[in-house]
């Protein structure tokens, strides 16, 4: 396999960015949706999980561009998701040494990281076809965009379900917590509602966009 | 494992496919495949082993503490610092005494005080609440012959109904567990009265557990577990009692 | 430790606990159903046949794992049951009604990825269930998945043609519909309970 020349482009902030917003896997790919609702009950839990989805994804990202040209085009599927598995192993146990109480609140969702469309999707798009810094600079990015997206609906959802956000409380004894907030239906409203925010931001660029080139029509 | 699985590998799937439009690269010689998923195989073992290693006193040591912690905090009178645990593996075979490493495999925890004397016994309690399995840590007394401790350990039931903070801040369903009554018959091979869990309001024997109002399948769920629990271990403890009263000093020695 | 029997385990993984809308397991094929009721019965049943498969391979996987103490190989063993398991009824379903493998054509192999299969290997191992209580367990989870994809599709033909504002058109709506769907799944919470 020759080198293709895309691996000569120098790294740039965009390779980074473009995984945080741009092609932010949750919002914008709807990748990855399983274990991030299912474990964003609460914000300390999001990012556990965001960290949890880093740590794999740079992992198999720099095995996977390491051995880009070893691995034959037709076993290469399976030798990610071997990789994958093998970092998503060692981290369920790195939780599991480090905190009882975030091992215990993400259960075998940990484990679940394995079939986390994004992780599998860096490795077959870009991690096979770059060399190990760039893809571990996309990686991190991808896995920013991530945790980005999971804090967002975690926080949210711990605001309103529990009145605390990262534990501390926000409100006063008063405040009458939306519990299905952090109940399963919680999860999907919480998530729907930011599609939404994104749907309607990006609409509005795109307005922007088509009112900019008119003016300049207009004016040239 | 061909998988046309996500829409970022789509087009590539086509490229095996169809062979249209992409360079094909010849099929290797099932050697190179061999070699290639062998030397995979091998970093992957190598990693997961090491990880494995690091990992595994750090955890089998948290579990500990955490279960330690528990024990004290449940059994009333316990004294952290000078007391000691023992773990026990209770059966119909008798009472058989485990370390540290095989604590795992432990139904009974006892704690004695600094001259050796047995301050209470703990057991576990699970059964089915409103969602899932509860699971609780609880105190008993043979000499009141009653559960006078208890502690939830894991709970998924609703926030603020049937969750471990809840359950815990309630005064009135945790005063059921202060003095419950769980005595075994005169040939000591079964509860007189096995625990029941009765309506909010409704107790009007020892061995009943108040249930807390608004959360009854939570209540039913710790009630259930501490008469599994006790149907079984209380009547094997009163029969082996007289191992289980005092350890030699030299083994509370901290 | 099992207190529950195997009627309250099938109850509780098709209604109570629903694989879908209660632990968000199976969300892609779920979102991207489409909006014929039949693709997403047949879908459904081609799940429930790969997770009972599947879950029967685990189990034994799983025996032989603890036997010589090799847990930390049952991730990977896993994934590699259930992509076997989806090509063996991919194989199957060629075989057996080609029509049916042409109507359910790329939706197959997608199984692969469907965090429902693994979960359910999962979860059943750190439950502990039985060999029976492992199967009553697959189809009532499958049994779940086919119940919620099905409503979807039902729901999906009204929502697109529905006179709702653009912005909110496709993903967004889709998850609030699943949030209601959720919402009243919750509602046979304490069902099979004594």
């Amino acid at each position: 396999m020759a080198t293709l020349p895309s691996e000569k482009k120098p790294i740039t902030l965009d390779t980074f960015l473009r995984g945080v917003w741009e092609e932010n896997p949750v919002f914008v790919m709807l990748l990855g949706l399983c274990p991030a609702l299912a474990v964003t009950n609460s914000a300390v839990n999001a990012i556990g999980m965001g960290g949890a989805t880093i740590f794999v994804l740079l992992g198999s990202s720099a095995l996977v561009s390491l051995l880009r040209n070893v691995i034959p085009k037709q076993v290469r599927i399976a030798s990610y998701i071997v990789i994958i598995a093998t970092f998503v192993t060692i981290v369920d146990y790195a939780i599991h040494a480090l905190s009882l109480e975030l091992y215990g609140a993400l259960g075998a969702f940990i484990q679940l990281i394995v079939v986390n469309c994004v992780i599998l999707g860096r490795a077959e798009s870009f991690a096979s076809k770059h060399r190990i810094t760039k893809s571990l600079v996309n990686a991190f990015g991808v896995g920013v965009g991530f945790t980005f997206a999971l804090l967002c609906v975690g926080s949210v959802r711990e605001i309103l379900g529990a009145g605390t956000l990262f534990g501390f409380p926000l409100f006063g004894e008063s405040f009458q917590p939306w519990v299905v907030m952090v109940l399963p239906p919680g999860g999907f409203f919480v998530t729907g509602g930011w599609l939404l925010v994104f749907a309607w931001w990006k609409e509005r660029k795109q307005r922007k966009l088509v009112e900019q080139e008119e003016a300049l029509h207009a004016a040239g | 494992m061909t998988t046309e699985a996500n829409p970022s590998v789509a087009t590539h799937s086509e490229a095996n496919h169809s062979g249209v439009g992409a360079p094909i690269s010849p099929m290797p010689s099932p050697l190179v495949l061999i070699r290639t998923l062998g030397l995979i195989a091998m970093i992957a073992g190598l990693l997961v082993v090491l990880a494995y290693q690091i990992t595994d006193p750090i955890i089998k040591e948290k579990e500990l503490l955490a279960l330690e912690k528990a024990v004290f905090e449940v059994i009333p009178g316990a004294d952290e610092k000078t007391a000691t645990r023992v773990s026990y593996a209770l059966s119909s075979h008798g009472l058989k005494r485990l370390d540290d490493d095989s604590a795992a495999d432990a139904n009974l925890f006892a704690v004695y005080d600094s001259s050796g004397e047995l301050v209470g016994l703990a057991m576990q309690g699970a059964a089915q609440g409103y969602s899932d399995v509860v699971r609780t840590l609880f105190a008993y007394n043979p000499e009141c012959q009653c559960i006078d401790g208890l502690t939830v350990l894991k709970s998924t039931d609703t926030p603020g109904f049937g969750d471990k903070k809840t359950v815990e801040h309630n005064a009135k369903f945790m005063a059921n567990f202060k003095d419950l009554s769980v005595e075994v018959t005169p040939d000591k091979k079964a509860i007189a009265h096995p625990i029941e869990t009765v309506k909010h309001g409704a107790k009007t024997e020892p061995w009943q557990v108040d249930a807390m109002s608004g959360a009854t399948f939570s209540s039913r769920g710790i009630g259930n577990g501490l008469r599994a629990a006790t149907d079984e271990l209380v009547p094997l403890i009163q029969q082996n009692l007289s191992e289980l009263e005092s350890v030699p000093k030299t083994e509370v020695s901290k | 430790m099992q207190p529950d029997s195997l009627w309250f385990i099938f109850l509780s993984a098709f209604l109570v606990n629903n694989f879908v809308l209660a632990y968000f397991l199976g969300l892609c094929p779920f979102l991207g159903v489409s909006g014929k009721l039949d693709t997403a019965w047949n879908m459904g049943l081609a799940t429930t046949f790969v997770m009972f498969v599947s879950s029967l391979c685990a189990y034994g996987i799983n025996l032989l794992l603890v036997e010589y103490h090799l847990e930390f190989l049952r991730l990977i063993s896993y994934i590699a049951v259930i992509a076997s398991a989806v090509q063996l009824v991919e194989m199957t379903v060629k075989k057996l009604s080609p029509t049916l493998f042409r109507a359910l054509g790329i939706y197959l192999p997608l199984i692969t990825t469907n965090c429902a299969i693994l979960g359910l290997a999962l979860f059943q191992t750190i439950r502990d269930y039985s060999f029976f209580q492992s199967l009553v367990f697959s189809i009532g989870a499958g049994a779940g998945f086919t119940v919620a994809i099905m409503l979807m599709a039902g729901l999906r033909t009204r929502m697109d043609l529905a006179d709702v504002p653009t912005v909110s058109r496709g993903a967004a709506m889709s998850f609030m519909l699943a949030g209601l769907l959720s919402l009243t799944f919750m509602g046979f919470a304490g069902l099979g309970a004594h």
